[in-house]
């Protein structure tokens, strides 16, 4: 009997494990850059920031702090969005990208690209150095909304067909992308294309300031969910009897997913694979209740893309590879090998 | 108080009428069989009882209270419903499931309510296994057990709608669980509806026998009345003689 029940390592260790690794990959990512700082210097300006030199001082919070604190966040609300949407979909392969986040995202921050100085020239002038970032906040919301819309009818919505609208808006949204793509010029083809591979490089406490509120709220919030989310693993009728009122659960993981995943896409661009994988990994070594794997998930995706872009400014130093494109390098041929190994024995 | 009441239910997907004149009592400490052909409405009559199906002419009320009138977290500490099948997405085990049954509980209490459901079903030895690895009669009875969790702390009138809860079951375990929902009846008053398949079954532990054809209700009433060759004939199309038992209740053999 013993070789089946389920092996799962003990909560409070996996959190100390994830704090742990929490930690060495802040500290890598801090003590590594072009400008040198060890692991002293960083103690000696957490300790006292007034006696470090004043490049010293600037490097360290103006550019590593903002880098390291977006890095985290965004890592840690790409995974709970994807713990929480597979939840929903009851379905291992969902992620953000899967209801439109990304596709509307990436659509209107092209837009912005290729046609802000011309059609879009208003809402440039309007938003100023925030035009990109807030145009793709709002995509990502609106072909969310659009999605939800398609697929409810009389007050309930349809679980398939809103996977199914998401994969279509996306599709479509793609296709309207590549359009702009078409008439961009050479400068517009390459700030679009290293946006669509994602970039921690330009983190600044004023990118935290638009995008780090609505991360949080949707980091906060989802342990909410965590048991409405176990009760639709039996089905969403199933989570009905049990008393869960399921339409309010649906809206609110959509909503939290969309408004998370927006802020975070605005700001850093598209990063991939992190949605996906962190929760399928977690789920092998703590189960698949929510009430671990929603922190778990957090922790995880955010020391996932830290150090993943700590090496991304490691490897072809002193230039840096996009984050995005680092996550699917490695987390590629990663994923396929536990596939390989566990065959998918969820 | 009646613990369930419906009356001239009628419900249509479609165009297709499913339920038409469905009319059913059912008292606190009675257990009720819902039996009939594939198709008859069992099924649908039950969901529409659980609130899944809305329904078009009628009205359910529950414990003296029309069913669209009930909160779902309301309602939940006072009816459990288990359906045909629940498929499991994910690699939860038996105890995380037979959990989410269990509301306002310690984690001790909880995890003895749990051991003793598994226990009373015969399974009190796969609390930590995961589900896909289960059979299908254990995965019932896990299930099964998380639905008796719902409403084993409620105080006052409880109903189970269970579907078909046993057909998984062999005999044996079969015996086991009516028995232990005869049990909640008679000793707690809990009132139960269950759809089942086995006439004898239903004969042996059934206070009453609701036989259903065609989207209505044809015959209700003790098993000596419903288990009679000529309605099993006409509803069924089953030959078989029907004999009485000196424990009071006729089996169904069918005849050859």
């Amino acid at each position: 009997m013993a070789i089946d029940t389920a092996k799962r390592a003990p909560a409070s260790l996996i959190f100390m494990v994830l704090a742990a690794l929490a930690m060495l990959a802040a500290l890598f990512s801090l003590t590594n850059g072009a400008y040198p700082l060890g692991a002293k210097d960083v103690v000696s300006l957490l300790v006292e920031p007034a006696a470090a030199k004043p490049a010293a001082h600037m490097v360290f919070f103006d550019v590593r702090m903002p880098r390291l604190i977006l890095g985290f966040l965004t890592g840690a609300v790409l995974a709970v969005s994807g713990t929480l949407l597979q939840g929903l979909f009851r379905n291992p392969l969902a992620d953000p990208g899967l209801i439109g986040v990304s596709g509307g995202a990436a659509l209107a921050a092209v837009s912005v690209i290729v046609l802000g100085g011309s059609w879009l020239s208003g809402w440039a002038v309007l938003t100023g150095r925030w035009a990109l970032p807030l145009a793709a906040f709002i995509g990502s919301v609106l072909t969310t909304l659009l999605a939800w819309r398609i697929a409810s009818r009389s007050g309930s919505i349809a679980v398939a067909t809103l996977l199914l609208a998401g994969i279509a808006i996306n599709a479509v949204a793609g296709a309207l992308t590549g359009l702009l793509t078409f008439y961009a010029d050479d400068g517009e083809l390459r700030s679009l294309t290293f946006w669509s591979m994602g970039s921690l490089g330009h983190a600044s406490w004023e990118d935290l300031k638009i995008a780090g509120p609505w991360m949080l709220l949707a980091l906060l919030l989802a342990p909410l969910l965590a048991k409405p989310l176990d009760a639709f693993a039996l089905g969403e009728s199933v989570a009905g009897h049990l008393g869960f009122s399921v339409q309010w659960v649906k809206g609110a993981t959509v909503l939290l997913s969309a408004l998370g995943t927006g802020a975070a896409v605005a700001v850093t661009g598209l990063i991939g694979f992190v949605g996906l994988v962190v929760p399928h990994l977690l789920r092998q070594i703590v189960g698949a209740g929510h009430r671990i794997l929603i922190p778990a998930s957090a922790l995880a995706g955010g020391v996932l893309l830290v150090a993943a872009d700590s090496l991304a400014r490691v490897v072809v130093a002193p230039a840096e590879l996009p984050i995005g494109l680092m996550m699917s390098l490695l987390g590629g041929p990663f994923f396929l090998v536990l596939l390989m190994r566990l065959r998918i024995g969820a | 108080m009646a613990v369930l009441s419906v009356t001239q239910l009628g419900l249509s997907l479609g165009r297709s009428q499913i339920l038409q004149d469905v009319s059913l009592t059912v008292e606190p400490g009675e257990l009720v069989a819902l039996l009939g052909p594939n198709g008859a409405g069992k099924s649908s009559l039950l969901k529409a009882l659980a609130g899944e199906l809305a329904f078009g002419q009628g009205s359910i009320e529950l414990f003296g209270r029309d069913i669209r009138r009930w909160k779902g977290a309301e309602l939940a500490r006072q009816r459990a419903v288990m359906p045909q099948r629940v498929d499991v997405s994910f690699p939860f085990t038996a105890r995380e499931i037979v959990a989410l049954g269990c509301s306002g509980l310690t984690v001790f209490e909880r995890n003895e309510l749990i051991d003793y459901l598994l226990q009373r079903l015969g399974i009190g030895d796969l609390a930590e296994r995961l589900m896909p690895t289960l059979s299908g009669g254990e995965q019932q009875r896990v299930q099964l057990a998380r639905v008796l969790a719902q409403l084993w702390n409620t105080r006052g009138q409880r109903l189970l709608l269970l579907d078909e809860c046993t057909s998984a079951l062999d005999p044996a375990q079969q015996q086991t669980v009516f028995s232990l929902l005869r049990e909640l009846a008679k000793e707690q008053g809990y009132s139960v509806v269950a759809v089942v398949h086995d006439l004898n079954v239903a004969s042996c532990y059934a206070d009453r026998l609701v036989m259903m054809a065609a989207g209505r209700i044809v015959e209700d009433g003790p098993a000596t009345t419903i288990l009679e060759p000529g309605l099993l004939d006409a509803v069924f199309g089953l030959k078989a003689r029907v004999l009485a038992l000196p424990e009071g209740y006729p089996v169904v053999i069918p005849q050859t």
